[in-house]
């Protein structure tokens, strides 16, 4: 086997699950969940995360749903480089291993951090880790008409919209579509290739 | 209306799962990879035994009894009992008004005879009784024929996944098409003038 060099280069440059904003971690399903399940007291973070009913959990519930689905995800818990406090989580889900494809799912709890970048760059983070760790070729997600924070965010790392599944979330009596968007490898390269020439004009 | 009968058609009519006599059957069925792809789009295409699909069938049986967010018919023709194919509905969200529904046949012919009368009684059922309000379906891209057979019967592709499926040595788009209660409503008033 060859060693971790081509050429001379090394291969890992900087480390692995690490941005510019925050790195991603395996959880610990002792200590997060209990950051998750003082989230879900804040029902608007529960409305913009998914479609269930917004209801709450205990610590010890929430330990225990994940000690049974984490095998099955690939899911990690969001740091901030700063401090590294836990504000959120980002994975990856259904993966179809023979298509290249899985759905991304994110989940900022910490209020004080949305609108600032945290939760693209741990997008970013994850879209690296899908594309050049797992050899995937798309990533697919849902997201609710009504989260325009969200939208522009995933815009923003090559997302595109796919299509609307119409009415597919009721609300407040309101009826709202789920926005499907995918982003190919190909895309995902373009993107990176805007973001490090937009960094090398800056240096 | 209360008097229809849900579950009959004029050549069809869905029953409950049989799980012992069924698997049997389905398990040949599997033999076809585009049935697998299209009957249980989550699952990686390879022919499954009866052992197995008999435990699914079961654990399908525990999810409608538990949570109830799931439902699932065998497709028999009248008289004979034959069993011809399956209509699930899953993933109902109560509060949102919204399901998935999945039409399988043994083969494409069994489909071109049968699945029209299967795909209205399953639409009927989701309108009228499980009282939902948007039904979706999801297909892989090279299923043309089905495709146009949900079309037919009120459906709209609503997501395009562009090479979400790998068949055949190539990547398919899948297609999420969707009918909306309101949709589905007047294409009956239609039908009945």
């Amino acid at each position: 086997m060859g060693s971790a060099t081509d050429g001379g280069k090394k291969l890992k440059e900087k480390p692995y699950l690490s941005g510019e904003l925050v790195c991603l971690k395996a959880m610990d399903l002792e200590n997060d969940t209990k950051h998750f399940a003082s989230w879900r007291r804040d029902s608007e973070y529960l409305r913009l995360l998914d479609s269930d009913p917004a209801v709450m959990y205990t610590p010890k519930q929430m330990k225990e749903f994940y000690e049974k689905h984490i095998d099955e995800w690939h899911e990690f818990t969001i740091h901030t480089l700063a401090n590294n406090k836990v504000i959120g989580f980002v994975g990856l889900s259904d993966i179809n291993w023979v298509a290249g494809d899985a759905w991304v799912g994110i989940g900022v709890g910490e209020r004080d951090f949305w609108g600032q970048g945290f939760g693209t760059d741990a997008m970013s983070l994850l879209g690296d880790y899908s594309f050049d760790q797992l050899n995937l070729r798309r990533l697919t997600l849902g997201v609710f008409e009504y989260n325009t924070r969200a939208i522009r965010s995933y815009e923003k790392i090559g997302f595109q919209i796919e299509g609307r599944i119409r009415k597919a979330v009721f609300r407040d009596g309101h009826q709202w579509d789920i926005i499907c968007m995918g982003v190919l490898r190909s895309e995902w390269e373009e993107y990176k290739h805007l973001l490090n020439s937009s960094r090398n004009r800056l240096l | 209306m209360i008097e229809t009968q849900l579950f009959e058609g004029t050549n069809i009519h869905l029953t409950a799962v049989e799980p012992e006599q069924d698997a049997a059957v389905e398990s040949a069925w599997t033999q076809d990879l585009d049935y697998i792809r299209k009957a249980y789009w989550l699952k990686i295409a390879m022919p499954l035994t009866a052992y197995q699909l008999k435990k699914a069938y079961e654990d399908e049986q525990k999810e409608t009894s538990g949570s109830g967010n799931s439902f699932q018919f065998s497709v028999r023709i009248k008289d004979e009992d034959q069993l011809i194919g399956f209509v699930k509905f899953f993933n109902i969200e109560w509060t949102n008004g919204n399901g998935f529904i999945q039409v399988a046949f043994c083969d494409e012919q069994t489909e071109e005879k049968y699945g029209k009368e299967v795909l209205m009684l399953g639409m009927r059922y989701v309108f009228c009784e499980l009282n939902l309000k948007h039904l979706i379906t999801v297909v892989p891209g090279y299923e043309e024929k089905t495709i146009a057979l949900h079309e037919q019967q009120g459906f709209t592709r609503e997501v395009c996944q562009r090479g979400a499926i790998y068949a055949n040595g190539r990547y398919w788009d899948r297609y999420f098409l969707g009918c909306l209660q309101e949709e589905w409503a007047v294409q009956q008033m239609e039908a009945k003038n």
